[in-house]
């Protein structure tokens, strides 16, 4: 659209600008909108020999009475003087498709390309995942993706032979199961190569991956190096038999060619995002040993992105503070455990009632202080000692 | 063939890793995929090379970054120093801080006060 490069005057504005925003919130035509507006337009420009073997066929489908009335109408239909009712044009879009060549037929079944692809994708879609559990989902996913019975319209069903359509199907889960094992390798090759390139660093690590493929967070519970290189799912490539093999070769060549350059950038990526890694730890290990950093790089890998945190605290300042609040924390209690005695002493026990949440309050917020110090000290040995794993107890 | 083209041939070398079916395929559509093999390749280097500069000038950055840390811990100064930047593969955020020398004297003090503590019991005893 070219809307920027138009002088818009007066009314004509608010028009335009009205049509423009009820067209982007319009729904994109469905599969089925498009089937029938692309065998509505071959319809009306069958060549005649062919549109009688087409009238023929119809009469033998829906009797004399409907042939009639579409030799009748044809005309009006195509000059859009007469509207096409629902029924004819269930009929048309299901007596036409047989008259059309194998590629126009191909590209009827294109249509259903897109919707098959997003069945796909969300039988595939996982909200969170272990790194511990991934060839084991991953298997899972591809059993779905064979075993799925895909939603297709009901022409489909009829103007395709059940051949046709499971060699159509074969074909996309065939690609999507190569894309899931190609997910499976690059990802633990990603963490793999992040463990190597880490091993330089005393700091503290926290690795976060998404899954680029499944869109999905993955929680690096155990090492990667202990999961099975490659999986092992079985996805015999598809028996190309029907007319349409020569299309689906050209499907499947874009495929290989795809994931031959998905595998190239994918390697690029690591190869960039390693180099990262290494070069940050080098210039953090230029840091004095009193010195604390955190450093949170966020780069793209094989198989998805990582977020790869690096933390190094002063141990000796977090021992402060733990003393610190230690000998607050003791302070506070003799205090209050001496005017607790001395109101005791002097037998004011409602008083004591009423003021004891004041000490008490104070007592637990040093000791919640405390705690989290603690436990952040505990935090930042384990991620030094477990590395780029970081099992979650 | 010199030894600079044949680096170069080796480098567009794409007969390796021709999909499988491809002897199938007529003459044009060989040359149609080997093509587009080759502009993949060139376009991967193209976004390597891109990336690789963009890497340098971000460790280069942080290099500098750090050098500046460094002066101001000579200087005895304590600071909190934040840095940002975009990477061949992403974008890093580093936050240093240091020179904070305060904690050191209580600890000291306590330790002093120990061992003195210590050595004045050893020689009561």
């Amino acid at each position: 659209m070219t809307y920027h490069r138009r002088r818009w005057y007066g009314s004509s504005r608010g028009r335009r600008r009205s049509r423009a925003t009820s067209d982007n919130h319009r729904s994109p035509p469905t599969p089925y909108d498009q089937s029938l507006a692309f065998v509505r337009k071959e319809f009306f420009n069958l060549p005649e020999c062919k549109f009688q073997d087409f009238v023929e066929y119809y009469a033998s489908k829906y009797g004399d009475g409907p042939r009639s009335y579409l030799s009748r109408t044809y005309r009006t239909w195509r000059n859009g003087q007469t509207r096409m009712s629902r029924q004819t044009e269930r009929r048309i879009l299901e007596c036409v498709p047989p008259f059309l060549d194998t590629d126009k037929q191909f590209q009827l079944l294109g249509f259903y390309i897109p919707p098959v692809i997003a069945q796909q994708r969300r039988q595939v879609d996982a909200r969170h995942l272990a790194l511990s559990e991934m060839a084991d989902h991953y298997v899972q996913i591809a059993q779905t993706l064979m075993t799925n019975e895909y939603e297709l319209d009901w022409f489909v069903r009829e103007v395709f032979s059940a051949e046709e359509i499971a060699e159509f199907l074969n074909v996309f889960k065939f690609t999507m199961i190569d894309g899931l094992r190609q997910s499976y390798h690059d990802v633990r090759n990603d963490l793999v190569a992040l463990r190597k390139a880490c091993a330089a660093t005393d700091a503290a690590i926290d690795v976060q991956y998404q899954i680029a493929l499944l869109d999905c967070p993955l929680d690096i519970d155990t090492r990667p190096t202990s999961m099975p290189p490659s999986l092992d799912i079985a996805a015999p490539e598809p028996r190309l038999v029907t007319e349409f093999r020569q299309q689906y070769r050209q499907i499947l060549l874009e495929h290989v060619v795809q994931a031959r350059a998905t595998i190239r950038t994918g390697d690029i990526r690591q190869r960039i995002a390693l180099s990262d890694v290494a070069a940050v730890i080098r210039q953090l290990q230029r840091t004095k040993s009193d010195q604390e950093y955190e450093s949170t790089l966020a780069i793209e890998g094989r198989g998805g992105n990582f977020t790869v945190r690096f933390e190094k605290t002063n141990p000796l300042r977090l021992q402060y503070a733990i003393a610190v609040e230690s000998v607050k924390l003791g302070i506070v209690a003799t205090i209050s455990a001496a005017l607790a005695l001395w109101i005791i002493a002097r037998g004011l026990w409602p008083l004591l009632i009423f003021v004891a949440f004041i000490p008490l309050s104070i007592l637990s917020a040093i000791w919640t202080k405390l705690q989290s110090l603690r436990s952040e000290v505990k935090e930042y040995e384990r991620k030094r000692r477990t590395g780029v794993a970081t099992p979650r107890h | 063939m010199n030894e600079n083209e044949e680096r170069a041939l080796r480098r567009l070398d794409i007969e390796t890793t021709l999909p499988a079916g491809f002897e199938k395929l007529s003459e044009e559509e060989q040359l149609a995929v080997r093509q587009r093999l080759i502009d993949q390749d060139i376009a991967v280097r193209g976004e390597f090379l891109r990336n690789a500069g963009k890497s340098q000038i971000a460790e280069h950055d942080l290099a500098v970054g750090i050098d500046a840390v460094e002066k101001l811990d000579h200087e005895r100064k304590v600071y909190s120093k934040h840095m940002k930047g975009e990477t061949g593969s992403g974008t890093y955020d580093l936050k240093i801080r240091g020179g904070d020398t305060r904690f050191i004297v209580p600890i000291l003090v306590v330790i002093g006060t120990l061992i003195l503590g210590v050595i004045v019991v050893l020689a009561l005893l």
